[in-house]
């Protein structure tokens, strides 16, 4: 339990007895939020509310959720508004994103975030969870097809409209090229097509990992000067999934600092993520992983068990099998050959084998 | 640097205090605000008092903990902010009696906003939809049992 969350609860009793026949302020009215935030959505379609302009007051919070409840209404039966409630909840999300939000006990950020992407994912024909889904087996290393919510294609601004476009462009763009794409050619950097690279240089990370480093660290710093990529929080998992490839790669290199170092910046990055924690498993596996190029195995047995039971749970089946090789390698070091022994056994039972 | 609220307000909307107000429930109108001060009557007979908190401290309870539940139950569940101030009330009640200090308070608390909130909502809806099959507008005659239950 944190400090200020100790003091808080222990104020409960004296809160009570101080508000004992009073009526307490609740901000806003639901009236009054709900006509404020019909002038903040003018205002922002208007594009004159920039975050670095406003800062957050509790009254405002009420009318950024009263403004989620206009937008939801607004999308209730009206398929050919469905693009304009997208871009509105996508720029009300930058909006949130970049507020700042004091001692947020509740995740209530986090919340806001969440609840207008999925206003804006179910407006593409996507539910939450099937992005959820789809990115989990991303990370997973699941197939090229599995990338993106079918219902994303269908967002106005895509320049490709399947994933063997997006693959090709990713060839011609990102990987053949001696240089990368200028990043105001629009048509290479989508989110599907640096989606697309993303799956490529992982699929070369252990033969040409040198190049996958180069490229994956180039794209991520061209990500970062970028403001705004994609909808949502795509720019935030496309910084974090190249994060984690530069860093992978660079580990097998045998560079381990540059890698400890990307490994960082891929927890950062992964931060702005709604949902990290696929990403985040993976960001630690990969560090117990140069632990143990580092020989330094002392802890990683007690680590490994936990973080394999969170890959089960998110359904990583190539990483549970991952973690648990790694684990039978690190008992072998150590000398438990017969229990290392059983450990590869289960794995080469494993039918994904 | 703008509020949000005041870069609406500044588009000829009306301003509002958006600090700790309070008053008396029976007293004073809507719009006249009354800083709350902690109460010291809450000393035991042989007058030892228990810690009173600050103003400061209820005033940042109220806005880091009490209104964000009152957020919560408002608008994830629908509720009145009314009903959504009651709901986190009796949340800290239950919280004095059944609440583990040494888990995740501020989970548990969510928790119970939103238990709290899902049965009211459901109360609501089955009272209405009560009053709209037995009500007195349902069939025009007005009982004396439903006269009863009125005053009541």
């Amino acid at each position: 339990m944190t400090a200020f969350s100790r003091v808080s609860i222990e104020l409960i009793p004296e809160w009570l007895a101080a508000t004992r026949d009073l009526e307490i302020a609740t901000g806003l009215s639901r009236e009054e939020a709900l006509l404020r935030a019909r002038k903040l959505r003018h205002l922002i379609r208007e594009g004159r509310v920039s975050p670095k302009d406003v800062e957050l007051d509790e009254d405002g919070k009420d009318v950024l959720h009263a403004l989620l409840k206009l937008l939801s209404e607004a999308s209730c039966g009206s398929p050919t508004l469905a693009n304009e409630i997208v871009r509105e909840a996508d720029a009300v999300f930058r909006l949130i994103r970049d507020l700042r939000w004091t001692k947020d006990g509740f995740a209530e950020k986090a919340g806001l975030l969440r609840s207008y992407a999925e206003l804006g994912w179910t407006g593409l024909g996507t539910q939450s969870a099937e992005v959820d889904r789809l990115r989990t087996a991303y990370v997973d290393g699941g197939e090229v097809d599995t990338v993106m919510a079918p219902g994303l294609w269908r967002r106005e601004a895509m320049r490709v409209s399947s994933m063997a476009e997006a693959l090709d462009a990713a060839h011609t763009y990102f990987l053949d090229s001696e240089q990368l794409p200028k990043t105001e050619m629009e048509e290479a950097w989508q989110p599907s097509v640096l989606f697309a690279t993303c799956l490529l240089l992982r699929n070369y990370i252990n033969y040409k990992p040198a190049i996958v480093a180069e490229r994956a660290a180039e794209i991520h710093r061209r990500l970062k000067a970028v403001d705004c990529l994609g909808i949502f929080d795509e720019r935030s998992f496309l910084l974090a999934a190249t994060a984690l490839l530069a860093g992978s790669s660079l580990r097998i290199m045998g560079e381990r600092a540059g890698a400890e170092a990307w490994l960082t910046t891929a927890e950062s990055d992964a931060t702005g993520v709604l949902s990290p924690l696929p990403l985040l498993a993976r960001i630690t596996l990969e560090r117990l992983i140069l632990l143990r190029d580092m020989h330094q195995v002392n802890g990683l047995l007690d680590a490994l068990p936990p973080l394999i039971a969170r890959f089960e749970q998110l359904g990583m089946r190539r990483e549970v099998r991952r973690a648990g090789f790694v684990e039978a390698v690190i008992l072998k070091a150590i000398g438990r050959n017969e229990t290392a022994r059983q450990k590869l056994e289960v794995l080469l039972a494993d039918p994904l084998s | 640097m703008d509020s949000i609220t005041g870069l609406i307000e500044s588009k000829d909307l009306i301003a509002r205090d958006n600090i700790l107000i309070e008053r008396p429930k029976s007293e004073g109108r809507q719009d006249a605000p009354v800083i709350v001060t902690p109460r010291r009557s809450q000393s035991g007979s042989d007058g030892r008092a228990w810690r009173a908190a600050s103003t400061a401290q209820l005033e940042e309870f109220h806005r880091a903990l009490f209104l964000p539940l009152v957020r919560r139950a408002a608008w994830r569940h629908g509720l009145s902010k009314e009903d959504a101030r009651d709901v986190v009330q009796e949340a800290f009640l239950l919280a004095i009696v059944k609440m583990d200090p040494g888990g995740n308070p501020q989970g548990w608390l969510a928790k119970v906003v939103d238990h709290l909130s899902v049965n009211l909502r459901r109360k609501d809806i089955r009272h209405a939809t009560l009053s709209a099959h037995w009500g007195p507008s349902s069939s025009g005659v007005v009982t004396s049992e439903e006269e009863d239950l009125g005053e009541l």
